[in-house]
């Protein structure tokens, strides 16, 4: 899509989503006390606010940068989704084991093939941060529980 | 007095003694890599603080604020990449020395210039914050709501890009604060019943998905390739004779810097920038050099853009107003601290704020030693396989995302801030107001609320006379901005034509 097209619909979307949001507080409750504006004023103005301020590019949409295709693009998304199952397996599977596997995937979709960085990086990062993190800091990363493993 | 024993004494503990350097060395390293802003290199190591004292882990945190902003003169000069947005200025004059065979001597400039700027800058900040956070205890509600709302406006007008952009990103900042439990009423507001939402979005993941993850997505779209270093660097001795060439542009510079650098949200970039042209303007000899490799130029540069990153920590520390966005990642470490920024700090924790002053000092005494200790070697920082950085990068990420509350939650909240900070640059929308925003939204919010309240559900507190001279103030530099905005626009067909 041309660039400033993509700008006039985000413009045109945001402009929505103000009015979803001021039309949303009217489900807030009424203020406590009689003189505080309570609750919903603020979104109220902030909802406003955005919805003028979005007219701007509506009728003068800019160009801004192009989204990834092909390659660039798989990288992102990919790194994305990587990075959402990361976050769902820490506490399935720990810290150490989640992190091996997000790194060796991650550097695998980005077009690392050597055998050493694919598994000396994930290795060293994974139980360098977990040492340091839970023995030094006393920050408490998730362990697997597999086994009795210690990590 | 007192104050200063308690805030040495603070300093002279081992642990802060230790980190103060080693900040200084991670921010140095950090802002030599383009791509890694002073503000993503807070963000990844703010987890490395949690279980820290305040003061070492700020003084952790300033080190890497104050050494990235240095180094991230390095690939500016050798690659005519700036590592960080405020060494953009350092280009224009740092890389054509580096094409006539004079890098060392840029490099050695820019250390040089980002120390004294630095020092010049830490001396204005101990000489007028006690002044400002004094002054700030007689504010009310009033006063705070016309600050926030001054932050904003000053971060969506001088931000870059489209003015209207810049107040969308802040607006969206303060909706995002507001997710939650509301502090007065006590009702749940855009929770949807995630029962997560409650406790509101936490900040730390926030800024790191807006500021790490964000970055990290836009190396990773490109072919990742590592950067060749420089050709002949030349030699790095400046001698007398050029550093007393370059004494008045320095000072000049570091002065510009500074007082830019404490306008909320505006940061060593634009700080650069000004002094930059200010000191080609005022320059007595040989102005037509500048742009083609003048010594001067970097010294404004640099000395400018160090001297307003220290400036940010005015209206952080005295009014908890963020200076810029690096400085709001070091909100983000004093409230996770439970310690939170504003005139009331001085007086309950002047350990800690004499401490921070101390730290900075020192911390640029430092970047003189390790920064010349290692000149040679900085520049093949650039050489690290940016393969395994950004990768390395994510996975710090998370960590800090996770270790606040040990939630997986927030590191979900982290991925998403992440895209939603990509697509924001991709469309042209500043992240910084977002940032600004989230911090100063409850500070809006709740002094509007309170200041409605205390007069009685009418708008007479908008005519306190400080309320009213700060929201005059934003009112002007919105429409400032604007009018530039325009005349820009009205004479680029003419330059095309």
């Amino acid at each position: 899509m041309d660039t400033t097209k993509r700008d006039r619909l985000t413009a045109g979307l945001l402009m929505v989503f103000a009015v979803i949001v001021f039309a949303f507080t009217f489900t807030f409750p009424a203020p406590g006390q009689p003189l505080d504006p309570g609750v919903a004023a603020m979104p109220r103005i902030v909802a406003v606010i955005i919805f003028a301020a979005a007219a701007v590019p509506l009728l003068r949409p800019q160009e801004g940068e192009r989204l990834p295709r092909g390659m660039g693009a798989a990288r992102v998304g990919g790194t994305a989704v990587l990075l959402v199952a990361y976050a769902y397996s820490l506490d399935a599977i720990g810290f150490v084991f989640a992190t091996i596997a997000f790194l060796v995937l991650e550097l695998l979709l980005i077009g690392v093939r050597h055998w050493l960085p694919l598994v000396a990086m994930p290795l060293v990062t994974s139980i360098g941060l977990f040492l340091v993190f839970r023995n030094a800091l006393d920050v408490p990363l998730p362990t697997s529980g597999i086994g009795g493993f210690p990590l | 007095m007192n104050d200063w024993l308690a805030g040495l004494e603070a300093f002279l503990d081992p642990t802060v003694l230790v980190l103060t350097p080693v900040g200084i060395l991670l921010g140095v390293l950090i802002g030599a890599v383009p791509g890694l802003s002073a503000t993503v290199g807070i963000s990844i190591f703010l987890p490395f603080t949690f279980t820290l004292d305040p003061l070492a882990g700020l003084a952790l945190l300033l080190g890497i604020y104050n050494g990235a902003c240095y180094a991230g003169s390095i690939p500016a000069v050798l690659l005519r990449t700036p590592g960080t947005p405020a060494s953009a200025a350092t280009v224009l004059d740092g890389y054509p020395m580096t094409q006539k065979g004079q890098a060392g001597r840029a490099l050695s400039t820019s250390l040089v210039t980002s120390v004294a700027g630095g020092l010049i800058g830490t001396f204005l900040l101990i000489v007028f914050s006690p002044y400002v956070a004094q002054f700030a205890l007689s504010f009310g509600p009033p006063e705070y709501f016309g600050l926030a709302v001054l932050a904003l406006a000053i971060i969506a007008s001088l931000g870059g890009g489209m003015i209207s952009k810049g107040i969308i990103s802040g607006a969206l900042g303060v909706l995002i604060a507001m997710v939650g439990l509301d502090g007065i009423s006590g009702f749940n507001r855009f929770t949807f019943g995630i029962s997560d939402l409650s406790a509101g979005i936490s900040l730390i993941p926030l800024l790191i998905g807006l500021f790490g993850v964000a970055e990290a997505f836009s190396q990773l779209e490109k072919k990742l390739h590592a950067q060749k270093g420089a050709g002949e660097v030349g030699s790095y001795r400046l001698g007398w004779k050029r550093l007393r060439h370059i004494t008045p542009a320095t000072m000049g510079s570091s002065l510009i810097g500074f007082f830019i650098g404490a306008l909320p949200g505006v940061g060593g970039d634009v700080g650069g920038y000004v002094a930059y042209n200010e000191t080609r303007r005022f320059a007595r000899t040989d102005r037509d050099q500048f742009g083609k490799g003048d010594i001067r130029g970097v010294a404004a540069a640099e000395s400018a853009n160090n001297s307003a990153q220290v400036g940010g920590l005015v209206p952080t520390l005295t009014l908890g107003i963020p200076g810029n966005a690096a400085a709001a990642v070091l909100i983000g470490a004093l409230l996770i601290q439970g310690l939170r920024p504003g005139p009331q700090l001085f007086t309950g924790s002047p350990e800690l704020v004499y401490g921070v002053f101390i730290a900075v000092a020192l911390g640029f005494v430092f970047l003189l030693v390790v920064g010349y200790a290692g000149i040679r070697f900085w520049g093949q920082v650039i050489r690290i396989p940016p393969k395994l950085l950004w990768p390395a990068v994510l996975v710090l990420s998370i960590v800090g995302a996770y270790a606040v509350r040990t939630n997986p939650f927030d590191v979900l909240v982290m991925v998403a801030a992440g895209i939603i900070g990509y697509l924001m640059t991709k469309g042209g929308y500043p992240v910084a107001p977002l940032l600004i925003g989230l911090i100063v939204g409850p500070l809006a919010e709740d002094n509007y609320r309170l200041a409605m309240i205390q007069s009685g559900g009418g708008y007479g507190w908008l005519l306190h006379p400080i309320t009213l001279v700060l929201l005059a103030v934003s009112l002007v530099s919105i429409v400032v901005a604007v009018w530039r905005e325009r005349r820009e626009k009205a004479q680029q067909p003419k330059e095309l034509a």
